[in-house]
């Protein structure tokens, strides 16, 4: 017969409404076979008894509804961001806070580098170093004879030294608009826009795209999410090729590999008919650990880089409107196949405009082909009001609003980008539960930090790095927050009959915390330490 | 990708970018191209193969997003990501004369043509942007869409009007109002239905196109049409303006503008062959305005814009 083991912790926040608190869950086959006080198991007959996480908090493990398998990549390159980061690993690298501080950095990672190895860095934000500009002047005191590199994390600028400079043939009579010029007409370093960058980063081998396919990236992606209580994570863009599914099948289905992981097929790349017919061979190929079978497509850009469609009065200060990725008639195209073809959609939607269009588009469908419990999402719907939330309502659609960005950009957005009115609904939580939205939120790793507590907080208290209040009425509780990066975000996956709660028959994928989140204040939700985690019932202590 | 590439390591790659927006006539472009009688072994980055008809017979070798052609075109699908593609190409660069790019409907071609600016294996010959002439005034109409066209419109050095014959006048003078109001000055062509002047079209150097355009602030490129705009603070006399509108010797077959009258009114004044409509606005006018367009050499830009000012000098009520 089967082993069974009753874990025993401090406390079991279930997310099950019939027994929302618990003290013990039995665990058979991977899977909870009961939840309660010590003696759960009992009916089940015999079990062992296992106190490993007697001190700790258990929940749901955590499922992050729109992240990057690119996460687990970048590692590759050197971490030169303002804000602490820690790798896959564990290893924490701290914040370079000034260009003295990035030039140490960059010095010492390039002492550890093989001699012919250029030194690629990501991570850095100009934004927070307000002093002089860096330029390929600072970057040859780290090296004059080998190609350095410094990747902003926007992935839209770089700032590089002479020598790699040269390695793209740039000089001052080079035309490129993105090779941006000291005043004497010298290339000063920067390089911006992939136009620009894309001469050197082809001639120095740096592709983040085929490093996100490699299976390194795919256990580094695994272990930053262990490292946050992920247990569950989407990999919301890819083109799954034959060759990377049997990869992911494999990897995947190791016991130490600790993540389920829903990748996305990328919608947009073939007719809607060729792309139905791809998910629905893909289904077949779902495992354990692995699921196949929704589709993304992206109506708009992004608000912060100006690409994100807004609704009349736009962007303010004058910068004009964003720019489609899928202008509306052939997203309703794509759309109103897909929907008859029974695939569900994760719909990218920055703007308001966007989220319009995605709306009119989904009324469509679902004039011609009516269905119910579809569970299409509208991903990101950052600038979404009222109006649209009781459309999505209507409509059946879920929405995984990206919260994170109250912290990371809401400044920005507030004194850059919408202005005050707009911002203060930004990933508006509040408006979709109040209007029967089921909600999800997350973080686009590696655009912000996987980190769903860290989420949570951002949706429970809406602050700003400046100490604003993004909407006092947006808040939402710290237990709707943790919902959201549980059974919500399983719910827009339609995985929330496996995972989301602790309850009987799902899977046994839990999140180990150090404190109970429900009891600590709510400004220190994001503190709460992570221990680690269990999938399938198997362990992965940090 | 490897570190072994050297800039200018080989002499660059001729590239074109073939814009538009989704239905203006790319597919059948690229497909003429693909198949057509050059004698070049051209590279074709296309968004999908979904539309791409060419002749089985023509084809040597297929697969999921190559098609190579018996006579050494290649047309490859971009996928997701548009640098893959280009660096794909680059490495099999001796095997092309040419590389062409078809954008997606979408797309800024301003963005894609910088690509071949900074790459040195690359050379930009120009930036050629489809336009349909029967659906463009829909899209200029949508507010969703709108921006989206003007960009693509502005970064175009020639532009290519489909779906129209070169006979009829009426659509294009339209386009040319609508390049003239946004102050464009890009040459037009209608696509020709040739395979091989198509293809010279794209083959060309922009700069040639530019050096033979530099006299006036607008001027067709191979079109029969010339025009003449005017925007100036004098209040104009009505009667004198039909009569400038309406007097058959200048040959106007289009005007389109907003006047302030002598009599304190403000009037949309349009003229299409022969006919001339009014309207009242309550619009408050800085200046009056107008563009005036017709065939040449019947149409004389300088006889008009004489003609106009011997008109306003009549007609001048000065101002205290």
């Amino acid at each position: 017969m089967a082993d069974t083991v009753v874990y025993r912790a401090s406390k079991i926040i279930t997310m099950d409404p019939t027994l929302p608190e618990a003290t013990h869950v039995a665990v058979r086959d991977g899977l909870v076979l009961a939840v309660g006080d010590a003696d759960c198991a009992t009916p089940w007959g015999d079990f062992r008894r296992d106190d490993r996480y007697r001190d700790t908090v258990l929940m749901p493990g955590f499922v992050e509804g729109h992240a990057h398998m690119m996460t687990g990549a970048m590692w590759a390159y050197t971490y030169a961001g303002h804000q602490d980061r820690i790798d896959p690993d564990g290893r924490k690298w701290e914040g370079l806070t000034d260009i003295a501080g990035v030039m140490a950095g960059l010095k010492r990672a390039l002492a550890s580098l093989p001699a012919d190895k250029p030194l690629i860095a990501w991570g850095f934000d100009p934004i927070f170093l307000p002093t002089e500009r860096l330029n390929r002047r600072h970057l040859d005191e780290v090296s004059t004879d080998r190609p350095v590199v410094i990747m902003h994390s926007n992935f839209h600028l770089m700032t590089v030294n002479s020598a790699a400079l040269a390695v793209a043939g740039y000089d001052r009579n080079t035309n490129a608009v993105g090779v941006a010029r000291f005043d004497d007409g010298e290339p000063n370093g920067e390089l911006q826009e992939m136009a620009a960058m894309f001469p050197l980063m082809r001639r120095l081998g740096v592709d983040f795209r085929a490093l996100a396919r490699a299976e390194s990236a795919m256990r580094g992606f695994a272990n930053s999410a262990m490292r946050v209580g992920v247990t569950t994570s989407t990999d919301l863009l890819n083109e799954l090729p034959e060759e990377d599914i049997a990869k992911l099948v494999a990897v995947t289905a190791r016991d130490d590999f600790q993540l389920r992981i829903v990748p996305a097929l990328n919608g947009m790349t073939q007719a809607p008919e060729d792309v139905a017919r791809r998910v629905a061979e893909l289904r077949k190929r779902s495992t354990d650990k692995l699921r196949l079978g929704i589709v993304k497509l992206m109506a708009d850009g992004s608000i912060q880089g100006y690409t994100g469609r807004l609704k009349w009065p736009g962007y303010i200060l004058g910068h004009p409107n964003g720019i489609w990725n899928t202008p509306p008639d052939r997203l309703k195209e794509q759309i109103v196949c897909l929907h008859r073809e029974g695939v569900q959609m994760h719909i990218h939607v920055n703007g308001d405009e966007a989220s319009e269009a995605a709306l009119d588009a989904i009324e469509e469908a679902q004039a011609r082909h009516p269905r119910f419990d579809h569970r299409h999402t509208l991903q990101h719907c950052q600038m979404a009001d009222d109006s649209q939330f009781r459309r999505m309502a209507a409509l059946g659609l879920c929405a995984n609003l990206f919260a994170n960005h109250i912290w990371y950009f809401g400044d920005q957005h507030y004194e850059r980008t919408m202005g005050p009115n707009r911002a203060m609904r930004l990933d508006a939580c509040g408006s979709a539960l109040r209007h029967d939205v089921p909600l999800a939120i997350h973080s686009d790793s590696p655009v912000t930090p996987m980190g769903p507590l860290h989420v949570a907080w951002c949706a429970v208290n809406r602050l700003t790095p400046s100490g604003r209040v993004l909407g006092e009425d947006q808040k939402i509780s710290v237990k709707a927050a943790l919902h959201a990066i549980t059974l919500g975000a399983a719910f827009t996956l339609k995985l929330d009959r496996e995972i989301g709660s602790i309850e009987t028959g799902k899977k046994a994928d839990f999140a180990v915390l150090e404190k109970d989140p429900l009891t600590v204040p709510a400004v220190e939700l994001k503190d709460v330490p992570v221990l680690g985690t269990v999938v399938g019932g198997h362990h992965f202590p940090i | 990708m490897t570190a072994s590439l050297d800039a200018r390591s080989t002499k660059p790659l001729p590239m074109t970018v073939v814009s538009g927006y989704l239905g203006a006539g790319k597919t059948t472009l690229v497909n003429s191209i693909l198949s057509g009688d050059h004698s070049l072994r051209i590279a074709v980055l296309v968004n999908d193969f979904g539309e791409i008809a060419i002749d089985e017979t023509l084809i040597g070798a297929r697969s999921d997003d190559v098609i190579a052609l018996a006579n050494g075109c290649m047309c490859c699908q971009i996928g997701g990501d548009l640098y893959d593609a280009i660096d794909r190409i680059l490495r099999m660069r001796e095997r092309f004369d040419h590389l062409l790019v078809e954008t997606s409907g979408v797309a800024d071609p301003a963005k894609v043509a910088q690509i071949a600016v900074a790459e040195p294996d690359l050379e930009l010959l120009r930036t050629v942007v489809l336009v349909d002439a029967v659906n463009f005034t829909d899209i200029l109409a949508d507010p969703r869409l709108n921006d989206t066209l003007l960009r693509q419109v502005r970064s175009a050095d020639l532009i290519l009007l489909t779906k129209i014959d070169a006979t009829t006048t009426a659509g294009i003078a339209d386009f040319q109002i609508m390049l003239v109001e946004l102050g464009l000055s890009v040459p037009v062509a209608v696509l020709p239905k040739d395979d091989r002047q198509a293809w010279q079209i794209l083959n060309e150097r922009r700069t040639a196109v530019s050096s033979s355009k530099k006299a006036a602030p607008f001027r067709v490129h191979r079109l029969p049409f010339e025009s003449w705009s005017w925007t100036g603070t004098e209040r104009v006399d009505f009667d004198k303006l039909m009569a400038f509108a309406s007097d058959s010797a200048l040959n106007i077959y289009r005007l389109k503008g907003r006047f302030r009258l002598a009599d304190g009114r403000t009037v949309l004044l349009h003229k299409v062959g022969s006919e001339i409509t009014f309207e009242d606005t309550d619009e408050t006018l800085e200046a009056s305005e107008f563009v005036a367009i017709g065939t040449k050499p019947d149409f004389n830009p300088e006889h008009t814009g004489r003609a106009w000012i011997r008109m306003i000098q009549r007609s001048i009520i000065h101002q205290p």
